[in-house]
């Protein structure tokens, strides 16, 4: 889940006017790990440009409600979650404060899991889990209107979509087991105008796995996901052939991949121990661990969506019934932000 | 309940283990909600107390991961992904695909195991659901009671393959119970002189798959 690829390759424009860069560094072992998964490789050094944003200081999880993902693009940002009545989907006004918008057709629906903006239109997805996910989409209106299920074409759970460029959109998630809803297999469907999708067929061999997130750079898209091998990450230009990107993904879940200015970030746990853990690449090919440190984020928080907002690595998620917002400061520590 | 309200490292007391990276992790912090990992040490119980005496104790389970930030019950803190099961003699490991291995002991012990954890968990994925549990058993405690249900495929892709292991009887495990798998669970019933009542029963069920494990871990056939 990150900004749209119009946004990135025009460069970034900050809600504030502010432009920031996103420091990673690459310090040695982080405290609390062993020396069984000290990666002792550099990572590049980037400085901060500036303090973030205002933005993105000042954003937090929406009054009631949890988020399940944001997106941000062109000044605007969108969440979508849930809060004590069902699914929800909220935008950051002027004030810097979420206002709700209405779901049409979202009586029964609890969640909405994805969400991902371009121009003025806005595509997201949600459901119960257990079937195939469902799409509301927005074109600049304060109604989300729902979109047949026959017209979508998705056949699974949507965990996470963004926009590639123009009308192109990815979307990423998992097939689930009709039986016990667990997810057996990942899956990937793209869609060229953003009411429509069809499924990618590709080797993306995962073991009672899930794909977590995507995001893009350029026509560079990176999808990223887990099984009970380990973490697992894909790369593609334009959105052809994935092919398996290299890294020290063993003994980790990843669970949320965001563009930064130096490349990509992605974000995850250990298995052994959930201690948070992430990683960079320039290329979305070859990656490296980053050394951050766990901070605010606590081994029972669950991490949901990873963005960038104003250049800021962010990251939502917290517990079944409570929405946190992190932003990782510094590149190196989790700041909870509410 | 929250999904990760407990941390242990410990199952039943016996320790568990990471055995899925090139160097095994030989610490494994589980989480789970209070009455799943309760669940589980009640699994690592009856696997020890069902054991022979000639296993020697249980020295350590190996698991794929319990909670995960996934949807469903990864996710929820109820699942556990079973990898192995180390005895001091002897070892159940799904993680090698012990359900089809050449030594019928071998497969012997798998469906003892996968009985084991029918008596505490509803959902039991095992190397017959299908590919994605080819090497490793996925327990959930969702799915209703603890009953037999002929309309859940991971329920007759075990009794079918129970059947072909413990009795011969020679069916095709495809998840459908029909009239042939029907007989021959019936057949290994009787021989546990177990009433025909384990689809309403849950006593019986467990009861059944007590006894089935008994012999499975004996090699015994029925």
């Amino acid at each position: 889940m990150n900004d749209s690829g119009d946004r990135l390759r025009a460069g970034r424009r900050t809600l504030c006017g502010a432009a920031c860069a996103l420091v990673l560094l690459g310090c040695g072992p982080a405290s609390g790990q062993t020396t069984q998964d000290v990666i002792a490789l550099p990572t590049p050094r980037v400085q901060a440009a500036s303090s973030p944003s205002a933005g993105a200081a000042d954003l937090r999880s929406p009054d009631g409600g949890v988020l399940h993902s944001v997106a941000a693009a062109d000044g605007r940002i969108v969440g979508v979650g849930a809060t004590a009545g069902g699914a929800a989907a909220w935008s950051v006004g002027s004030d810097g404060a979420w206002t709700q918008h209405r779901l049409a057709a979202a009586a029964d629906v609890p969640q909405l899991d994805a969400v991902a903006l371009a121009g003025p239109s806005v595509v997201a997805f949600g459901g119960d889990g257990q079937r195939p996910s469902r799409m509301w989409v927005a074109d600049g209106g304060t109604t989300w209107q729902a979109v047949d299920a026959d017209v979508v074409g998705i056949d699974g759970r949507v965990n996470a979509v963004t926009a590639v460029s123009g009308d192109r959109w990815i979307a990423v998630g998992d097939r689930v087991d009709p039986e016990g809803g667990e997810s057996y297999q990942g899956a990937i469907w793209i869609s060229e105008d953003g009411r429509s999708f069809t499924p990618v067929t590709s080797d993306l061999a995962l073991a009672e796995g899930t794909l977590s997130d995507v995001a893009t750079t350029g026509d560079t898209v990176v999808v990223v996901g887990f099984d009970i091998n380990g973490g697992k990450v894909w790369s593609a230009d334009d959105m052809s052939a994935f092919s398996a990107a290299t890294g020290p993904f063993e003994a980790a879940t990843v669970e949320g991949v965001a563009a930064t200015n130096d490349g990509f970030v992605a974000v995850g746990r250990g298995i052994a121990d959930l201690r948070p853990l992430a990683w960079t690449s320039e290329d979305g090919r070859r990656w490296q661990r980053a050394d951050v440190e766990a901070g605010d984020v606590r081994p029972e928080d669950q991490i949901r969506d990873v963005s960038t907002v104003d250049g800021v690595v962010i990251a939502v998620g917290g517990s079944l019934d409570s929405s946190v917002l992190w932003t990782l400061e510094d590149g190196l520590r989790w700041r909870r932000r509410s | 309940m929250a999904a990760t309200e407990r941390a242990y490292r410990t199952i039943g007391g016996v320790p568990l283990r990471y055995l899925r990276t090139e160097r095994p992790l030989t610490q494994y912090y589980a989480r789970s909600t209070a009455e799943f990992e309760d669940k589980l040490d009640a699994f690592s119980q009856d696997l020890a107390e069902a054991a022979p005496r000639s296993y020697g104790p249980l020295l350590y389970i190996a698991t794929a991961g319990a909670y995960v930030n996934k949807p469903k019950y990864h996710g929820l803190g109820r699942a556990f992904d079973l990898d192995l099961v180390r005895w001091e003699h002897k070892r159940c490991s799904p993680l090698r695909g012990d359900h089809e291995y050449r030594w019928r002991a071998t497969r012997r012990r798998y469906i003892a195991v996968d009985a084991l954890a029918r008596r505490r968990f509803k959902y039991v994925l095992d190397g017959w659901y299908n590919g994605a549990h080819r090497d490793h058993m996925h327990l959930d405690d969702g799915g209703g009671a603890l009953v037999f249900n002929a309309g859940y495929r991971s329920d007759t892709v075990f009794v079918q393959a129970s059947a072909n292991v413990m009795i011969n009887a020679g069916l095709v495990v495809d998840g459908l119970y029909g009239p042939k798998t029907r007989r021959a669970f019936a057949t290994m019933k009787d021989r546990l002189e177990i009433a025909h009542r384990v689809s309403r029963d849950a006593r019986l069920y467990r009861a059944f798959l007590w006894r089935l494990a008994l012999r499975a871990l004996r090699n015994k056939g029925l």
